[in-house]
């Protein structure tokens, strides 16, 4: 929990959290206001959030709650843009037969991540 | 002296990889279930690893890990069904022939991407879904697979180059260890 990536207590928020909850806005077709309204937070709040004006609260809570009003899959993919989870220890082999680019490389590592905290909490559950 | 040495070895090591890989596949190969071809998934099942499905770019068909214990192979949702099944073979092919070589990274989940080991788990998951057709079904599937996918004849010309050097790179090994020998027999007089 000292990984200074993390952004537990810095008021700032990352901006690959705030590009994927406007992209997620867009994509399930959901307004500012019935965001904030689902989450239950206010649309000023939510609206400041994403201007980068004010920061996101020390626990999960909220960001877990946002992931699943806007269908985030999996809803640990927003933690990991949160930058509220460290980096996993892992090795993974990759496969893929076109040149992929490093942008496209740093996108598969975040959403595996996202994908192996998602089936620790599912094994944590069993 | 030594470097020379050193390189020819890394050198003869890397001319006998064909060899290494052929021997995993034949001690692998006998311990596997023949499923159906369209059932690759129960077949992952059956060794113990998950498949699970994520959204990936385009380009990236699926990823093989694994964690506390687990392997895992995470494909691309969307796959069409049969590149599905050749992927899940595929990945297979890592998780048997290069998974257990590979160690935890000191320092974050790391992708290792387009090197021989993919050549290997193409040509594992070529045997390994032939072995699962029925004779009257293979060509019309392996057509239909090689139509649907774009960049296959390409894979399986890696795959065929790959082998069929295999002699070639075998005898010059040989021919490059007697001659590091007599180096290192050198070198000690």
């Amino acid at each position: 929990m000292n990984n200074p990536e993390m952004n537990r207590d810095t008021p700032q928020v990352p901006h690959g959290f705030r590009t994927l909850v406007k992209r997620q806005m867009e994509t399930v077709n959901l307004s500012l206001r019935t965001v904030a309204s689902e989450a239950g937070i206010s649309p000023a709040y939510l609206s400041r959030l994403l201007s980068g004006e004010r920061g996101l609260p020390p626990d999960d809570t909220l960001i877990l709650k946002l992931a699943e009003v806007l269908r985030v899959d999996p809803p640990e993919r927003l933690l990991v843009e949160a930058k509220r989870v460290p980096d996993l220890l892992l090795p993974a082999l990759l496969s893929a037969h076109e040149a992929v680019s490093r942008a496209d490389l740093k996108e598969a590592m975040k959403q595996l991540q996202a994908v192996i905290l998602n089936q620790r909490k599912k094994r944590g559950r069993r | 002296m030594k470097t020379i040495s050193g390189l020819l070895a890394s050198f003869i090591h890397w001319l006998r990889r064909p060899e290494r890989f052929i021997q995993k596949l034949q001690a692998v190969y006998p311990h596997c279930q023949t499923l159906p071809f369209h059932h690759q998934e129960e077949a992952a099942a059956n060794q113990g690893v998950e498949v699970l499905e994520t959204t990936f770019g385009p380009k990236i068909e699926g990823i093989t890990t694994r964690d506390e214990g687990q392997v895992m192979i995470v494909l691309r949702r969307g796959l069409n069904p049969l590149n599905r099944q050749f992927v899940i073979a595929h990945e297979l092919g890592h998780v048997h022939l290069h998974l257990p070589e590979m160690r935890e990274p000191d320092t974050q989940l790391s992708l290792n991407r387009n090197d021989h080991r993919d050549i290997e788990a193409d040509a594992f998951a070529l045997v390994w879904l032939m072995g699962s057709l029925p004779k009257e079904r293979l060509a019309p599937e392996v057509l239909l697979y090689v139509l649907n996918n774009r960049g296959m004849a390409w894979r399986a010309v890696r795959v065929i180059c790959y082998v069929s050097w295999y002699h070639q790179r075998i005898r010059l090994a040989n021919r490059l260890e007697r001659a590091l020998l007599g180096l290192q027999a050198k070198g000690t007089a």
